[in-house]
């Protein structure tokens, strides 16, 4: 399957020479609808998307993802980097499904018992 | 004391049919807690990866970004994003999923940094910037795909959690309360049947003793 993305200018010239061909340059206003195209593609595995545009089109990107496996949407940043004091998605997602936050590697035993007792 | 199935008659039968519905509702509960906690091993067990695997993904990416504007401060953006256009493309990424309990997670493979061709530019009208650039950005794409493995699982993992968890939940605190309550209801109505007839037939007795009595009394002064 190919990979494809949606990005700002900067970004999509960096994956086209990676060799993502598949790379679209989208602002705010069309963003829905290239996505849309891009999920309607039965050919395309990975959707790499910019954190900002993902951010103007979250709720979609949240349906798409709870329905469905593939194509797998990754969010990167952009030239400028992690926007500070964003909401990860995928950390708000963890926090949903088992009740803490900050489950750092290492930590597991004792994140595992205040599971426990979140449990209980 | 949670409430009784609605229109359920205080008949045995019924008693019957609703003591191996709560059975088969505990017996799925305890399934489905075991489910649960199973997920969230596995849970855990992939969220320690994708910390570290992000982190190096971005720094990657960061690295990249800034080789990307050096080559367009050496040969102008307008050239590289010309060149960009004309890339190779990377090879395509294989997907499958694997199961775990229940749950189709992600498995990307392939070698997407495996290019069929050699670049299409010259090497005197750039920069070695620009391979810099390019060599970056293949990096970063590597931990990209690594990285969308991982939060893909996460995704499908942590859906699965809820559900899961809204279902050990309902049957935990909704289901099986209510089974209860009518089994209960049920029981009593029985008993208070029982004692019923039980009164019922001593009182019949006693008014036949009675009577019995009387007919025999008449039958001496006659």
């Amino acid at each position: 399957m190919k990979i494809a993305c949606l990005g700002d200018e900067n970004t999509v010239t960096g994956m086209r020479l990676a060799g993502v061909v598949n790379s679209k340059v989208a602002g705010e206003g069309g963003c829905r609808e290239a996505f849309m195209e891009l999920t309607g593609d039965a050919g395309i595995g990975v959707i790499i998307i910019t954190e900002r545009l993902a951010d103007t089109i979250r709720s979609d990107i949240d349906k798409w993802r709870h329905d469905h496996t593939f194509p797998v949407i990754i969010e990167i940043p952009d030239k400028g980097g992690p926007i500070p004091g964003r909401t990860d998605p995928i950390r708000d997602l963890i926090k949903r499904a088992v009740g803490i936050e900050n489950i750092a590697a290492g930590g597991r035993d004792r994140k595992s018992e205040n599971y426990q007792k979140e449990e209980s | 004391m949670a409430d009784i199935i609605e229109g359920v008659k205080p008949t045995r039968m019924e008693l019957l049919g609703i003591r191996k519905r709560r059975a088969l509702a505990e017996k799925g509960h305890k399934l489905l807690g075991e489910k649960r906690d199973a997920l969230v091993t596995n849970f855990f067990d992939i969220i320690g990866k994708r910390d570290a695997i992000r982190e190096k993904m971005e720094n990657d990416l960061a690295r990249a970004y800034g080789s990307l504007i050096e080559a367009q401060m050496l040969i102008g953006e307008e050239r590289v994003a010309d060149i960009a256009l004309d890339m190779p493309a990377a090879g395509d990424i294989t997907v499958s999923t694997i199961n775990i309990m229940g749950v189709r997670v992600p498995q990307l493979g392939g070698e997407a940094a495996e290019y069929a061709k050699k670049a299409a530019y010259g090497f005197t009208a750039t920069s070695a910037k620009l391979d810099e650039a390019i060599r970056d950005f293949r990096k970063a794409l590597e931990g990209i795909i690594r990285l969308a493995e991982v939060e893909g699982g996460i995704q499908r993992i942590a859906v699965e959690i809820e559900k899961t968890k809204r279902r050990v939940n309902a049957l935990e605190h909704i289901f099986i309360p209510r089974l209860k309550a009518t089994v209960k209801y049920i029981e009593m109505q029985l008993e208070e049947r029982e004692r019923e007839d039980f009164f019922r037939r001593k009182r019949i007795k006693a008014l036949m003793e009675a009577g019995a009595k009387s007919d025999a009394a008449k039958a001496a002064n006659a």
